[in-house]
């Protein structure tokens, strides 16, 4: 469904809504007007339900505004204080960005959502009268349509995206990826989502090097599509740029003049704050995208035009974790699990050549199957959560692929009624076969997992000596080392501070909770450190092989998290979870930090801090460089040996994405991407780091060169 | 000023043999005061920064200190006990505090050997109260000053 498909089915709700509210429920004439909460129904499917869902349920990130859920958050507290929060926090990337009424209207329409009444005053900023007082949190049974044609207050129109290949034209000469170049990567290119199947985000290339990087200027910039969350990894091959936009808008351009060549809007467009891509695959002479609306596309490498189309999830399950192709099979992820419903996270895999299902493997370790009796007896529609929203990777000679489990949802055992049950495969590491999509082993790094401490990130894979190992480091800040053939458990190390566990065993890496954790109850504020931004996130490590290091960007913030009861029925559940904010101590406001660790004895070989929060991936090049980019704009070169930055320099916006290195006729370029939306990485430092200022647009991409002198 | 000096040295063997020989020196502390967790709405209630050193004399911990940028003047101070550095808990002291936007905080609280053990642990924690944030504005868990290079 579009999202103007989906604000026009929004506002018939909403008015079937106001209906059934003018028909009864709370009496009031001092809160807001029925013309208001008809005008909150389409802004909020513009601004809001990206992250609230469409039915106000609550998905990752944004809870649930509705029900009792809403009414443990909100009925004590003021109508006043639901405008401010509204009109001063959201959208999340761009807060303060919605107009005096617009925020109104949301109120209006979230409050007529809960059942509160119309009246025949306007909603104003200053209008305060306890929630609980005007709504009950039960939704309205009968539901009359909106008047038509009603505009929106305080909002510009939007254009209206056009769909399709938008853009006709031919890649000439394009070279057919093979099995042997995914294996294998032809230095100048860049054909997956982290370079090579082991996941190291590291290019062979060194015409950029540690004395002349501070000669870097700009070769050309491209504007990206606005909106969503702009995290993309520019996919390069024998000169040519696959980037994947927001909305779901893939394009070719030429790598060297920055020239369009075809774009396939494919849509649909993109929500306030979440859904981007990080990654677009290439196999064959197709381009593969998942979209955010769960389907997976094969285009034309040649012309951008769609070859085939399948759906990976009903709605309203989406992808935006990237994809891999490992033996002529495309391998994707899934999430917006966060509700509960009839279909489980999974994993799944298609032919390359015709888009046909190949395997299915169930994140969520379902009733009577291996593992189900881990949720504590739930039936399977109550077991949410467990999304895959990273791309894995793949060791050819093991033939398998190595995947992240996302947390179980609601993020709170106490609210998602699990007890001290593991929930299988929350949290995990997973080995499959990519042929088959068996099971070869898993290692589940947090049983039970309860502050949204996601394990779900980048596996790496690296040979030491005969023995072949595999780091992960998830939002608990914990790096973790396997062995990855059997999936045993080597070594951990912290990487920033931690209070969340009073041990983890270091002989078998099993963790322990704090006691608070372990008996939290539904209503009570639990202390988080780090929180939900990290520790680590999606921003990858880099392996740099020349010095064994692994180059680690981490976040450093603490949330208190407080767990409500959620909505049980289909479409409930979601994080069920209300946060604050604060710096983590000790860290003198600095939310950044680089780390270096040597891989064969963890030991951190460097670190530096910064206020700003690294919002990129990490780079490494032969050239003994690694690449970053944070939230307060600045792009940065470092020394892979010191950590000694040798160059930055400052972009449009906040530095966000999948930097990557490629090269056309002998000259090495540096591309990364600029970026607002996504989640906690965005979420926590707008709102603590009270300096940095951002324009409310600014998704492009960037490439980088020396003088052509060089 | 030998008797002093004697209760610090008969504290921080007791410590030693607790909690062995490189916690022994914590007998200084230091913190710097940060916004208490909030939400976005709250924000601008919560403002402000400051600055506290902490010494430990026998069993009785002295803070001093100093704080300003508040939104609206300070109503207190109070020294907090949680389960670990990072993590809330109950007040275990009261401080005193400059009733401004900007000032001094200081007191002397005595410790039982549970709360000094959690101070060496990094779980004790200052927190500065103020009109528009009565639950905190400001806190800061004091640390080693050994530590904090």
């Amino acid at each position: 469904m579009t999202s103007r498909k989906t604000a026009i089915g929004l506002c018939a709700v909403a008015g079937l809504v106001l209906g059934a509210v003018a028909n009864g429920a709370q009496q009031s004439s001092t809160t807001f007007t029925l013309a208001q909460a008809q005008a909150g129904a389409a802004e909020y499917a513009e601004n809001c339900a990206g992250c609230h869902g469409d039915n106000l349920a609550g998905k990752t990130n944004g809870p649930s505004l509705k029900g009792a859920a809403f009414m443990k958050a909100w009925g004590e507290r003021g109508t006043k204080e639901l405008y401010q929060y509204i009109s001063t926090a959201m959208p999340p990337g761009n807060p303060g960005s919605l107009s005096p009424d617009t925020s109104a209207d949301i109120v209006a329409y979230v409050l007529a959502y809960n059942s509160a009444k119309p009246g025949n005053l306007r909603f104003e900023a200053g209008s305060d009268i306890k929630v609980s007082a005007i709504a009950t949190g039960a939704t309205p049974a009968l539901l009359p349509q909106p008047a038509s044609g009603q505009p929106m207050s305080g909002r510009r129109s939007k254009p209206i995206s056009r769909h399709g290949l938008t853009v006709a034209g031919t890649v000439e000469k394009y070279v057919p990826v093979t099995e042997a170049m995914l294996t294998h990567p032809p230095d100048g290119d860049w054909l997956m989502f982290r370079r090579n199947y082991q996941g190291w985000s590291h290019s062979p290339l060194r015409q950029i090097e540690t004395s002349n990087v501070h000669e870097l200027q700009l070769a050309w910039s491209w504007t990206m599509s606005q909106g969503g969350a702009n995290e993309a990894t520019p996919i390069v091959h024998d000169g040519i740029i696959f980037l994947g936009n927001t909305g779901n808008v893939v394009q070719a351009l030429d790598a060297k003049t920055g020239e369009l060549i075809w774009e396939n809007r494919i849509g649909p467009d993109a929500t306030v704050a979440y859904y981007g891509n990080r990654s677009l695959a290439l196999y064959g002479d197709k381009v593969f995208i998942a979209s955010s609306d769960a389907h997976l596309y094969a285009l034309d490498a040649r012309t951008g035009k769609i070859v085939w189309k399948v759906e990976i999830a009903p709605a309203p399950k989406g992808e935006t974790g990237g994809v891999i192709v490992v033996r002529g099979k495309v391998l994707v992820g899934m999430m917006g699990c966060d509700n509960y419903s009839t279909v489980n996270c999974h994993i799944s895999a298609y032919d390359a050549d015709t888009g046909k299902r190949d395997w299915i493997f169930y994140t969520t370790a379902l009733e009577g199957t291996p593992g189900g009796d881990t949720w504590n007896g739930l039936p399977n529609r109550q077991r949410a959560g467990t999304d895959t929203w990273i791309a894995g990777t793949y060791d050819p000679e093991l033939n398998t692929t190595y995947w992240g489990v996302a947390q179980a949802k609601p993020w709170m055992r106490a609210s998602r009624k699990t007890g001290d049950a593991a929930v299988l495969y929350s949290g995990s590491t997973l080995a499959l076969d990519p042929d088959t999509g068996k099971l070869k082993w898993y290692f589940q790094h947090v049983p039970g997992e309860s502050l949204d401490l996601d394990t779900v990130y980048e596996r790496v894979l690296i040979d030491e000596g005969a023995q072949k190992t595999l780091f992960t480091i998830g939002k608990d800040g914990i790096l973790w080392k396997l062995d990855r053939e059997s999936g045993k458990f080597l070594a951990e190390e912290q990487t920033v501070f931690q209070n969340v566990f009073s041990k983890v065993d270091p002989e078998t890496g099993s963790v322990t909770y704090r006691d608070d954790i372990l008996t939290q109850k539904t209503g009570e504020w639990i202390a988080s450190c780090p929180g939900p931004e990290g520790g680590h996130n999606w921003q990858a490590t880099s392996y740099d092989a020349p010095d064994d290091l692994l180059i680690i960007p981490l976040s450093q913030s603490c949330v208190l998290m407080n767990g409500q009861e959620p909505d049980m029925g289909l479409g409930g559940g979601g994080i069920s979870a209300t946060e604050k904010f604060y710096f983590m101590p000790g860290t003198h406001r600095n939310m950044g930090k680089l780390a270096a660790y040597r891989a064969a004895d963890m030991k951190q070989i460097w670190s530096f801090q910064q206020s700003a929060p690294f919002l990129t991936a990490v780079l490494t090049t032969d050239g003994g460089l690694a690449f970053v980019g944070d939230f307060d704009r600045h792009f940065k070169a470092v020394a892979v040996k010191t950590g000694k930055i040798l160059w930055q320099t400052r972009l449009g916006n906040t530095v966000q994405g999948y930097p990557v290195s490629f090269s056309i006729n002998g000259r090495q370029y540096i591309a990364v991407t600029t970026g607002l939306g996504g989640g906690s990485p965005e979420e926590k430092p707008t709102d603590l780091l009270r300096d940095v200022h951002r324009p409310s647009t600014g998704q492009e991409l960037y490439v980088f060169a020396l003088p052509e002198t060089h | 000023m030998v008797r002093p000096r004697l209760c610090i040295r008969a504290v921080a063997a007791v410590l030693a043999v607790c909690f062995g020989s490189a916690l022994a020196a914590d007998t200084s502390f230091t913190t710097e005061l940060d916004p208490v967790a909030h939400t976005p709405a709250e924000r601008a209630d919560v403002m402000g920064t400051g600055k506290l050193t902490a010494e430990l004399a026998g069993d009785r911990l002295s803070v001093s200190g100093t704080f300003s940028g508040l939104p609206s003047p300070a109503t207190g101070a109070q020294l907090r006990m949680g389960l670990a550095m990072g993590v809330p808990g109950p007040v275990i002291g009261e401080l005193s505090a400059t009733q401004s936007t900007e000032g001094s905080i200081s007191g002397s609280i005595t410790l039982s050997s549970r709360q000094i053990a959690a101070l060496v642990k990094g779980a004790i924690y200052v927190q500065l109260n103020s009109a528009r944030a009565p639950e905190g504005n400001l806190w800061g868990w004091l640390q080693s000053a050994a530590g904090d290079q």
